[in-house]
């Protein structure tokens, strides 16, 4: 027999729940006949969840307990009081606890995990598919911390402290490595130290790709930025100031500068990113070229700049270690030992001819 | 925010954040940490369903209540249990009997606890303790509202006149049984007490690994 669709599931579940949730014995006896046919016609597996031991012998147990205590007019059967209404009642009881179990089991089969997901995406956890798949990356190793903090010996208390701390690392942990950034406030001269560590690497023999910001300028006022490719002179506007309402992003725009980013990322040593802020911080503008950098076959040096009222969070999700950035804004800010951090980590292993 | 979709070679690259690093830091987080409750209550969740271990319930409301805290204590952020708790509920969604509304609400609302005597008491030890508490005694609510809803009112009534049997039967004054009932709730808070007190135990030692790793 053909399995039915999930609206004729839905609608025989909310039948048989509210038949037999108005109480009224004809009403939980049809309602059981329905869940009791929809089982055996086309879903025996559900026999599995009410034939367990626990719920029959809690059920006869009910069922004894309600022809002793419940009811009017007992007799009596080896002195033990029993009422035939407590019994009838005590076995509606167990009709209504099918129908409700097959019915939960029914709507529970209907809601896909992406279908809660869904929905606590929007009850304001948006984030919450995204996590759900890295805590499955992240299984396997916590298997592996466990194992490892094991051998260390120690008290339960003393092991999980340390796979608590090890899993807490693993949170904050950097997963960029070779990644430097540039960080001050606005004209603190973050674009000026990228594009004299270009030239610089370029001289060094490095291969140099990726993006640059620019920001116009009407009265002293941005009116747009401006994303130009580092090598050509290719260039898109990705945000428009819209008088006094902020400014509003061009998708198309950033898809372009994505572009560029991906395919100097797979010829270039040095890939620059000019630059990442609130944007970048909630996952969108630059943040999926990166992403996808990150997870190609070559990944190359990356130079940012990071907003600086950004830089934490930024730090925290792409990884910037401290010792990498350089704080424009810093008195000890030192540019020669920034670009040559960078040139010390050497250029990134030569792609492998397939 | 609409997400750019990047065209390479011809391909569309998913650009959908589902890596870490493109999650906030409060996401990785609890991904983090609903992998570990996930991995608990694989384990543990099963072996005591296994070993049909009476009130398991209570026993795995605990651990997870200290989990929560020791977490907290590491990732002090609002509502760092409640994400956790959503995580893991997820995590429990990929049951091979597909969702599982008992256990994903006793989890969500063991996050709910904690995140709110976090906030509210903001002692890791005395949150931990009270949300403990609160989290151990709901799963015997829990287990009885469910009950209530599937076999009905005459259940409560029955349960009554057991009661009162009891009573009889123990020579108990009128009355007496509840205080019975009372006794058996504190009894099994007190195993989320302990869980809580346990959590922060475990977490101030993590903080001190934290602090020197190498110690």
């Amino acid at each position: 027999m053909p399995e039915p669709n999930r609206t004729t599931r839905i609608t025989v579940a909310v039948l048989a729940g509210a038949l037999v949730l108005t109480g009224r014995q004809p009403a939980v006896i049809a309602g059981f006949l329905l869940a009791l046919i929809w089982v055996v016609a086309f879903d025996r597996k559900i026999l599995r969840k009410v034939g367990r031991p626990k719920f029959w012998a809690f059920s006869i147990v009910v069922t004894l307990l309600a022809g002793m205590l419940l009811g009017s007019e007992p007799q009596y059967f080896h002195g033990i009081p029993i009422s035939q209404d407590g019994l009838f009642a005590g076995l509606l009881m167990n009709l209504r606890a099918f129908s409700l179990i097959v019915t939960g089991v029914l709507l529970a089969r209907s809601i896909s995990r992406e279908r809660f997901l869904g929905v606590s995406g929007k009850f304001g956890a948006a984030h919450l598919d995204a996590a759900f798949r890295e805590a499955l990356e992240t299984l396997p190793q916590v298997n592996k911390e466990w194992q490892e903090v094991r051998k260390n010996g120690g008290s339960i208390i003393d092991t999980l402290a340390r796979l608590l701390a090890n899993m807490a690392d693993l949170a904050e942990r950097t997963p960029l490595t070779n990644a430097f950034a540039v960080t001050g406030v606005r004209s603190s001269g973050k674009t000026t130290l990228l594009l004299e560590l270009g030239k610089r690497l370029e001289q060094a023999g490095w291969k140099v790709g990726g993006i640059r910001q620019e920001r116009v300028e009407e009265e002293g006022v941005a009116v747009s930025y401006r994303v130009v490719r580092w090598n050509g002179d290719q260039g898109r506007i990705v945000a428009r100031g819209e008088s006094g309402r902020g400014f509003s992003f061009d998708h198309e725009a950033f898809a372009e500068a994505a572009k560029w980013i991906l395919e100097d990322a797979e010829k270039c040593d040095l890939l620059i990113v000019d630059e990442l802020g609130l944007l970048e911080a909630q996952g969108g503008g630059h943040a999926p070229a990166l992403h996808a950098v990150m997870t190609g076959e070559h990944i190359p040096r990356l130079a940012v700049s990071l907003r600086k009222d950004k830089r934490e969070e930024l730090s925290a999700q792409f990884g910037f270690s401290r010792k990498r950035i350089i704080d424009m804004d810093s008195r000890s800010a030192d540019k020669e030992s920034f670009i040559q951090l960078i040139l010390a980590s050497g250029r990134p292993e030569v792609k492998p001819v397939v | 925010m609409s997400r750019v979709r990047v065209s390479k070679d011809g391909e569309t690259v998913r650009t959908l954040p589902g890596r870490s690093w493109t999650l906030p830091v409060a996401w990785r987080q609890a991904a983090v940490f609903g992998a570990v409750w996930g991995a608990v209550e694989i384990t543990v969740g099963t072996f005591l369903h296994v070993t049909r271990i009476p009130l398991a319930g209570v026993v795995l409301s605990a651990a997870g209540v200290a989990l929560l805290t020791a977490g907290s204590m590491l990732m002090p952020k609002p509502f760092f249990a409640l994400r956790t708790a959503l995580v893991c509920a997820a995590l429990r969604a990929l049951s091979p009997e597909g969702l599982m509304f008992g256990p994903m609400a006793a989890i969500l609302w063991q996050g709910l606890l904690v995140s709110i005597a976090m906030l509210l008491l903001r002692q890791p030890l005395v949150a931990g303790m009270t949300a403990g508490f609160l989290a151990s005694i709901s799963t015997q609510f829990q287990a009885f509202f469910v009950r209530l809803i599937s076999f009905g009112a005459d259940l409560w009534e029955l349960y009554v006149r057991l009661l009162e049997k009891a009573e009889g039967f123990f020579n108990l004054e009128p009355g007496q049984g509840w205080i019975a009932v009372i006794g058996y709730l504190l009894i099994v808070g007190s195993v989320g007490l302990a869980g809580g007190a346990f959590g922060w135990r475990v977490g101030r030692i993590a903080q001190k690994y934290r602090e020197a790793p190498h110690a």
